[in-house]
Formats: C-alpha cells, structure tokens, sequence
C-alpha cells in the first residue's frame, strides 16, 4: 500500500514539475530573440518578413506576436507591465496610444536615437506630427486617466512605420457605369459626388449606395465628415468649434451647414449601413453590395482580403464642398502606426536598430510590398508592386499648408469621451432620428460640458 | 467510590478517546486538504477580484500608469451625474436596461411557464419536445448571435418571410438592427429566445413535484384548468418564479456579450446597456477608465442584489 503510495506521489511530483517546466518562460537558447507585439493580423507576415531580414545580418532572431483585437491588445500591454513580461517592441497607435504608453513609463523616449538622418527618410510631415506638441499636453489637463503632463513637448516616443490618411472612397467602375456616371474622372466636389452616388442609387437602391462601418460610430466622424468640414469651415474655425473657446460654436449656422452637407448622404447609404463594422462594410463593397466605400489608406489591405478585383476599383479622397473655403483639400499622410521600444526591453539598442531598418527604404518597400499598406518613409513607387497601392500612394498629397487636412490631429478637442460621443450623436442624421439644426444644438450642449468638466 | 470507579472510567477510556478525537481531527484535516484548493482557487479569483474591483472603484486608472489615483466617492458622483457627459451615456444605458429588466424577466417567466404545462400535459415525445425546446439554451454562443445578425440583415431571412407574406408594411430597409426603433426590440428577441428553456426547464421540474392529489382536488371542487393553474399551481411555482427572475435580472444587468456582438450599442445608443458601457470605459473607448468602469459595476451589483431581495421577499410572503 505504502508503496503505491509512494509512487503515485513520485508521478505526481514528476507530473507537477514538468507541467510547470512547460508553463515557464523556455529555457536558455543559444540564439538572442527580439520579441515584438502588434495589434493588427494583417501586419505579422509583413513584420517577420523584415525581422527576419534584419535578424540575418544581426544575428538575432525575431519572433511577431499578434494580440486583436484593440482591446485584447490593450488588456495584454497592461498585464504585461504588470507582471513585467513586456516584448523588446511595441506597435502603438501613433499620436495617442504611444504618448500615454510614454505617460505611464512603459515606453522609451526615442527623441536621443531619432535623429536628424533618420527622420529624413519620412515621408513630408510625418515626422512634425509624431513630435508630441505642447497644446496636446496643456489639453490632455490633470485627468489622471488622460493627462500627458510628464512628457516634454517636441519629444518623440515611437517611430512611425506605417502612414496614410482616412477620408478615401473606394468606386466600384462597374457599378458606376452601369448608372452612367463616369468612372475614369473622380468627383472634383462634393456636390459632384452626392449627384454621382443618386445616379447610382437610382440605378440599384440595393447595390448603389453607400457603405462604412457606422456600428463604429467613429468611422462617420473621422473618416467622413471631419475631412469634409474641414475643407467647409476652414482650417481656424474647424480648430476653433472644438476649442475650449468652440468659436464659432456647433450650432452656429456655417457649422450646421456642415451638418446639412452631411445630411445629403442619409438618403444614399446602403441599407443596414448602421449595422455594419468595419469589416463587414468593405466584405459589402468587396461583394459588389455596395458601389461606394468610405474608408482610408488602410482599407486596401481589408479589401484585398477579401478578393476585391482592383481592376474594378478607383480611389479617390473624400471632395471638398463648392461652397466651402477651401477648394482644393490635400491628404498628406498621416503617421497612423508606430514602433516603440519598451523600457523593460533587454534588448532596447536592438529594438532600435530594428526600428531604423524597418523605416529604411529597404525595410518600408519591404514591408509595404507584404502588407499592402503605405509606408511612413519615402519610398520610390517602383518599389511598389500593388496597383492599388500606387493609386493610393497618387491619393497622398506631399504639400503642407492651410489646405492640407492633419486626420489625427485631435490637439484641439477636450479630453474624456467626447469623441465617442460626438460620433454616436452625428449616427443620428443616417439614422434619420434627428435634423442638422438639432444636431448642431445637442454637439454645442455636449463640447460645452466636456470642457465644463475639464475647468 | 463512585470517585474512584470514575476515574478508572476516565482513565481506561482515556486512550481511546484521544484515538477518536485524533482520528477527527485527521478526518478534519483531510477534508480541509480536499477544500483547499477549491477555496484556494477562490481566494485568488473570487475574494481578491472582488476586493481589487471594489478598492479599483474608488479610484482612477487608466491601466497603464503604475498607480492609482485615489478619488473617493467622486467616481460614484460623477457616473450619477456629476460629470455631464459621462452621466449622459449612462443615463441613456440606464434607459435601455430598465426596458430590457422589465421585458426579460417578465417574458421569459410567461413564455418558460406556458411551454412547462403544454410539455408537462404531454404524454408521449416529452422527452424528444425537451430537447428540441433546450436547444437555443445549449447551442447560445457567439455563432448563433452572429447568425441572428443575418436573420435581421436587410435582405436576411426574416425581411424575406414579411414580404412573403404579404406583410410588406413590417419589413424593415435598414434591417432589424440597423432600425434605432426596431434594434433593441430585435435584441431583446435574441434574448429571450436563449432565456425560455432555462425557465421552461426549471418550472418543468417545479411542475412535476406538485402532487398530483392536489391538482385532482381542485378539479373535484369544479376548478376549470385555467383556475386550477391561476390558484393552485401558480402559488406553488412561486420558489421557481423567484428563481427565474433573479437570473433573469441577472442576465439583463450583466450580459453584455449578445449587445457587443449584435450592435455595439447602436444605432445612435439605442443598444446601448449598463454592462456594455462598462465594458467600453474599461477597454474600449480612447480613454480607458478603469475606475469608472468598476465604479459602474458596482453600481450594477447593488441594483441587482436589491431586486434580487426585494423579489424573495415578496414572493416569500405570497407563500
């Protein structure tokens, strides 16, 4: 008896340290690894492709790990720096996500290794907007939950590697030439456009319309109408509505203009649009249930998933209204993804290292090439294989000034939830629950007790 | 003598008394070792989430900074109103939750109840009739809310039954779900949908231990079968009722799953639910609160275990 005894013990023992052994971390291997975390499926095969590229002449092996979607994600960064098990590099949304990571200590400050040679291989304006600026701080206020206040203005915190800009429109030529509109000549303005999609829904109400993911509310406000407003109110008063000074105010007749140019698309969206995600919009353009798609640079590689027939496609940035102040929008790219070295990282000056070898020429072609996604660095269209990709990359505008719309530029907006907010309220002129002018009446209450709160 | 005899007493059964208290106490010993990992396991993520959640609520935290910042009750004040924005979406999910607490419960018990008398009049297939009507019980799951998503869609299955029944006036365009007038009432449907056999099953059970004499005597005192149901079977059932409720109102408090899946909360909010605005604050939206979200929870846990006393109190005093 006494022997069974012993010996269940000894397989229990047994039994125990092996599952544990399997439960730690690995053993020592001779081979260094540099780990690296993304939230984006879409991005793993283009990450190992160029760390396996850069591991070859240094030596060291890199392991891709995928954490989706955005709130896994975060729920993994913040047990991780928990229990101290954070990866060498971090991809990080740029301008926000990467500044409150800084915030908390979890990621380096790169503002020493970032330097002047490096920044130069950034596409125009890239590299300004991944500065944080002193507004940003002085907005982000003492919240505890949002403040900044520990970073230094003009200071950067991750590297962009990845660009581009919502506020493009994906066309379906045949759809559009089966209700006579001209698909070789994108709408020069916005009126131009709405007169395009009722030809197209007059055509086929249930394959003419319009799609975007509106159960994300937010896609209606970032994607839609800030560039289009934008382009309306001018760059001074578009600022200006959001500001703690909101001059001129939501309510204000030229904004409510913007809000009724928004109003002409309620009649022309595909049916069910307010049920649809992300994804399951560009599925619905990519199956041929929808001629026109609202999106960003960052919607070829969805749609291109989903077996989209890129001869069929034109792209086109979301025009500007004739009867705004600005005529003639440009979309400069936008740094939409960043890589930012943690400050647990064993690892950091081959984090680094790797940073620099993903936004090189070599790296970015690389990496654009495997993810159909723009680049953040300047990289020669030659370089590029996708046709898609080109006429995305002839969508990116390279000027700068008043006319150019920053996408991510949020420095003038309160903190807090605002943001989701005014996107769930402006889903009311789609779903037909409320008019421009009370719209403009019920953003005026929310932006006035937003920074309200924030005094 | 009789001192002496009982101290012989005492000492010849001395020994066998510590054998049998020592053999209690290893019987006590072994049953707290067969506890203890259970109570263990419960330690670490029952006790210590409830009171990390309860200590998170009094605070603000975004989950990345390295502390909290303690706050006090201002959390509780401003999901109540003290922080006008914030208060806003929660009063709308608030609105939307009382429907959904009011309808489910209420629903579930009526369509449960029905279904357990027609099954419990049955004499043959009860068992084949309890299975089919289980069914949406077991098979609930992330893949049967998407597949309510394609009934509802615009051109799903249940637009195509409407119009081919001629009932073209119901058919929604936007779909079920893309409808804020329609999505919540589709919601709710899913719900109660996955919720009947649970309570169909419990009263089954509560109707099968009624005696049958007793129902007999009622229909020997003339008692048609709706009274019989009204004033014999009914109050009997109450326990069941109870229970039926509670996790009905649980279910309405806590769910969030079949409202991220189905809506996220939309069109315009009108989806929008306590236990999905938790959940949002707390992962979701570009400010991540975890302190908010743990002040609202409790909130939601209080609410839910007054309804849950206040619901056994009446029913008990019913009996």
């Amino acid at each position: 008896m006494q022997r069974s005894l012993k010996a269940v013990a000894l397989v229990t023992a047994f039994a125990t340290v092996s599952a544990l052994a399997a439960c730690s971390t690995g053993g020592a291997s001779s081979e260094e690894v540099l780990s690296v975390w993304t939230f984006k499926q879409s991005e793993v095969e283009a990450l190992q492709a160029v760390g396996d590229a850069w591991g070859s002449e240094n030596e060291m092996k890199v392991e891709v790990s995928v954490y989706t979607p955005d709130d896994a994600y975060a729920t993994k960064i913040q047990s991780a720096a928990k229990a101290g098990t954070l990866p060498d590099v971090l991809s990080v949304h740029s301008q926000g996500e990467d500044w409150k990571l800084a915030q908390a200590g979890i990621i380096k400050d790169l503002t020493d290794v970032f330097d002047a040679d490096w920044q130069g291989q950034f596409l125009p304006g890239i590299v300004d907007a991944a500065a944080i600026t002193q507004t940003q701080i002085d907005n982000s206020g003492d919240d505890p939950t949002s403040t900044l206040k520990d970073l230094e203005a003009g200071n950067f915190y991750s590297v962009p590697f990845l660009a581009g800009t919502p506020g493009v429109v994906f066309a379906r030529k045949s759809l559009l030439e089966a209700a006579g509109v001209d698909s070789a000549t994108p709408p020069a303005s916005w009126e131009e456009w709405v007169e395009s999609m009722t030809a197209t829904v007059e055509n086929d109400p249930a394959t003419g319309g319009l799609v975007t993911g509106l159960s994300v509310p937010e896609t209606g406000l970032f994607w839609l109408y800030r560039p289009m407003a934008y382009a309306y109110l001018g760059k001074d008063a578009f600022y200006g509505r959001d500001s703690v000074d909101q001059s001129p105010s939501w309510d204000s007749a030229e904004s409510v203009e913007t809000l009724k140019l928004y109003d002409q698309l309620s009649p022309l969206w595909a049916p069910g649009v307010l049920s649809l995600g992300i994804d399951q919009a560009d599925q619905a353009f990519a199956d041929g249930s929808a001629a026109w798609d609202v999106g960003g640079t960052f919607t070829l590689s969805s749609l291109t998933t989903f077996g989209v027939d890129a001869s069929d496609i034109s792209v086109f940035p979301v025009p500007p209204s004739t009867t705004g102040k600005i005529q003639t929008i440009a979309y400069p790219a936008s740094p939409l993804i960043s890589g930012a070295v943690t400050n647990t990282s064993k690892h950091q000056d081959e984090a680094v290292s790797f940073l620099k070898y993903l936004t090189s020429v070599e790296g970015a072609a690389l990496f654009a090439s495997t993810a159909l996604d723009l680049p953040a660095t300047a990289v020669p269209e030659s370089a590029l294989t996708d046709p898609l990709l080109k006429q995305l990359v002839a969508v990116i505008a390279t000027t700068s000034g008043d006319e150019t719309f920053a996408p991510n530029d949020f420095s003038a907006q309160p903190a807090g939830t605002v943001l989701h907010d005014a996107s769930v309220l402006l889903t009311n002129l789609p779903a037909k629950t409320d008019t421009p002018d009370g719209l403009g009446r019920s953003m005026s209450e929310l932006y006035t007790a937003a920074w309200a709160a924030i005094k | 003598m009789s001192g002496s005899r009982s101290l012989l007493t005492s000492a010849g059964t001395s020994a066998p008394r510590r054998r049998a208290s020592s053999r209690r106490l290893g019987g006590r010993f072994t049953g707290l070792l067969f506890v203890a990992p259970a109570a263990a396991l419960f330690a670490v993520f029952g006790v210590y989430t409830i009171v990390y959640g309860f200590l998170l609520s009094f605070a603000r935290w975004n989950g990345f900074s390295p502390n909290w910042t303690w706050t006090g009750i201002q959390n509780y004040l401003d999901l109540l109103g003290a922080n006008p924005p914030l208060a806003s979406s929660v009063r709308v999910a608030a609105q939307n939750t009382l429907v959904v607490m009011i309808v489910l419960p209420i629903a579930v018990s009526a369509i449960g109840l029905v279904l357990a008398v027609m099954l419990n009049s049955v004499r043959r297939f009860r068992a084949l009739l309890r299975t089919v009507y289980f069914l949406p019980y077991v098979t609930t799951g992330i893949a049967v809310f998407y597949a309510w998503r394609f009934v509802y869609e615009p051109n799903g299955s249940l637009n195509a039954i409407l119009s081919a029944l001629g009932l073209t006036s119901l058919v929604q365009r936007e779909g079920f779900l893309g409808n804020p007038f329609t999505s919540l009432a589709a919601v709710l449907f899913v719900l109660i949908w996955a919720n009947v056999p649970i309570a169909m099953l419990l009263y089954l059970t509560g109707l099968q231990t009624i005696p049958e004499s007793v129902v007999e005597a009622a229909r020997v005192d003339g008692a048609s079968s709706v009274r019989t149901l009204r004033s014999v079977i009914l109050p009997l059932l109450n326990p069941i009722t109870a229970l039926v409720v509670i996790i009905q109102l649980r279910e309405a408090l806590q769910n969030f799953q079949v409202f991220l899946l189905m809506t996220n909360g939309g069109p315009v909010d009108s989806t929008q639910v306590l236990g999905l605005r938790t959940y949002q604050l707390a992962f979701l939206d570009r400010t991540t609160d975890l302190g908010y979200a743990s002040a609202l929870g409790w909130m939601l846990a209080a609410v839910a275990i007054i309804l849950a006393i206040v619901n056994l109190r009446i029913l008990r005093s019913r009996q």
